[in-house]
């Protein structure tokens, strides 16, 4: 049979799909025993015991000085900026995206202006940011603001722009005003599309977040890796690379799972 | 009772006439046909009764007055496709425009009034045999719902259309069609069909008058669909 014929079965799938993850932890491990061996000081490659007090310490036993669990503490204030930043993008994105999606006044108005911020590396702007605005939350949030929400903006005004004018008509006869049809016809419709925006905007989210906090915070995932860097702890480093991670796919699969659970009917359109 | 004037319409996009100088004069109730080929100004000719486009040159008047310049109540439409709501049930999409006449803040009714338009739409699909859909949580897109255009059929004629021939045979077989009317209005006024062919029920002009339906214009050259 020709190879791209060849379909794996179920294990098959689940096997291929594990099998580059336990290639690179082979990979590790084989690599870190090398280097240990040769430097039992070696820190660049901390052995799995390492991680695990690593872990231990950072998520299971209060810091000495202020009595805290430090992943726990960080990670709360990471998910806060981070939720924060998402949930004014998301109304942002709501109200601006329909309006300059359904509104030719408004859409020409605001299209020029959220494509040239679109454009505005987030990062440079990031100095302006701590300077006008402090070294607190406020910047920080602020800057996944600017750089999450002007692409969820132009994301919803093509989405709403992209429903077809029949449906528009349609509310039309059926006496809708046009905040009826927002309500009505333009708000669901956008609303999946929203979630598949923020589901792909978590990445660059995440990359903001850290950057503001490994340049000006007290805690955050992003201060901790950045400030044992110091150290060359890469025994910390790793398992909060590792918990950042996990935590996207968690936010990943959770909106995937919102999607499906409030907007079924989208999962018979994407079907067609 | 609504009488249609379409005086020396014109449309054309840049260089090309679309629809030259119809004139045409429709009297109230009427069932008005249009048959011909793709692109030969059939849905130009709706986009412009619809009030979603004006004429280059001349005017639409209804009942003597010039026609708004966007779609209201007044007009309603059954589309070939697309114009049913997907995020809404079959039943959602048949109650959508009573419940926003209803309330014009959140389009939702409320109690009674609510319950006596869900009534109605149920009795309206079901006898538009849609009994499947009854299930209130199936949406249009859904393979088991059945055919999209009968929903959407059932939205307009929720505003008390009652279900007449000849129409009611034709709007099941998903064909675009203008309907003439005044918003909650007993009687039905006036309806323009677009259709390439009429099928085999409506194969000619004969079996077309003798089920009531005017036709006006056999078949129509490029830029002239009808009248002239």
């Amino acid at each position: 049979m020709r190879w791209i014929n060849r379909q794996p079965g179920p294990g098959g799938r689940l096997a291929l799909g594990a099998l580059p993850f336990v290639l690179l932890g082979l990979a590790y491990l084989a690599g870190s025993a090398l280097r240990l061996a040769e430097d039992p000081n070696d820190k660049l490659l901390p052995a799995l015991t390492s991680l695990a007090a690593a872990v231990d310490l950072m998520a299971f036993t209060p810091d000495r000085r202020t009595g805290e669990y430090l992943l726990w503490t960080d990670t709360a204030a990471s998910l806060l900026r981070l939720g924060a930043g998402l949930g004014l993008s998301a109304v942002l994105a709501l109200a601006v995206g329909m309006a300059a999606g359904l509104l030719p006044l408004a859409r020409a108005a605001l299209a020029p202006l959220v494509a040239f911020v679109s454009m505005v590396p987030p990062l440079a702007l990031l100095p302006v940011l701590f300077i006008l605005l402090g070294l607190g939350e406020t910047s920080k949030i602020a800057l996944i603001v600017i750089g999450v929400a002007p692409i969820l903006i132009r994301d919803l005004a093509m989405t709403a722009q992209a429903i077809p004018r029949e449906q528009i008509v349609k509310a039309e006869t059926l006496s809708a005003s046009t905040w009826l049809i927002g309500l009505h016809v333009v708000l669901p419709q956008v609303a999946p599309r929203l979630i598949d925006g923020l589901r792909l905007q978590l990445g660059p989210a995440f990359l903001f977040l850290i950057a503001a906090e490994a340049i000006s915070a007290d805690s955050g995932l992003g201060y901790r890796s950045f400030l044992v860097r110091r150290y060359l702890s890469m025994d910390i480093i790793f398992p909060y690379v590792a918990w950042i991670t996990l935590l996207a796919v968690l936010m990943d699969l959770g909106l995937a799972l919102i999607r499906r659970r409030l907007f079924p009917w989208a999962e018979l359109e994407r079907a067609r | 009772m609504t009488a249609l004037t379409i005086d020396r319409v014109w449309k054309e996009y840049g260089d090309q006439i679309v629809l030259e100088d119809i004139r045409l004069d429709i009297a109230p109730r009427s069932f008005v046909a249009r048959v011909g080929p793709s692109g030969c100004g059939k849905s130009t000719c709706l986009r412009m009764l619809l009030g979603q486009e004006t004429p280059t040159r001349g005017r639409i008047l209804l009942d003597g007055a010039p026609l708004p310049a966007e779609p209201g109540p007044d007009r309603g439409v059954v589309y070939q496709r697309y114009s049913v709501f997907p995020h809404l049930t079959v039943l959602g999409n048949v109650m959508l425009g009573p419940e926003m006449a209803a309330n014009r803040l959140t389009g939702r009714a409320r109690g009674p009034a609510r319950r006596a338009i869900a009534d109605r739409a149920r009795a309206l699909l079901a006898e538009m045999d849609l009994r499947l859909a009854l299930s209130n949580t199936r949406h249009p897109l859904d393979p088991a719902t059945g055919p999209v255009p009968a929903p959407e059929a059932a939205m307009d004629r929720i505003h008390d259309i009652p279900a007449e021939k000849p129409w009611s045979g034709i709007v099941r077989k998903g064909q675009t069609l203008i309907i003439i009317d005044s918003y909650g209005r007993q009687a039905i006024d006036t309806i323009f069909y677009n259709a390439r062919d009429f099928g085999e029920r409506y194969s000619n002009q004969d079996t077309m008058r003798e089920n009531g339906v005017a036709c006006i214009g056999g078949g129509c050259a490029s830029s002239r669909p009808w009248g002239g």
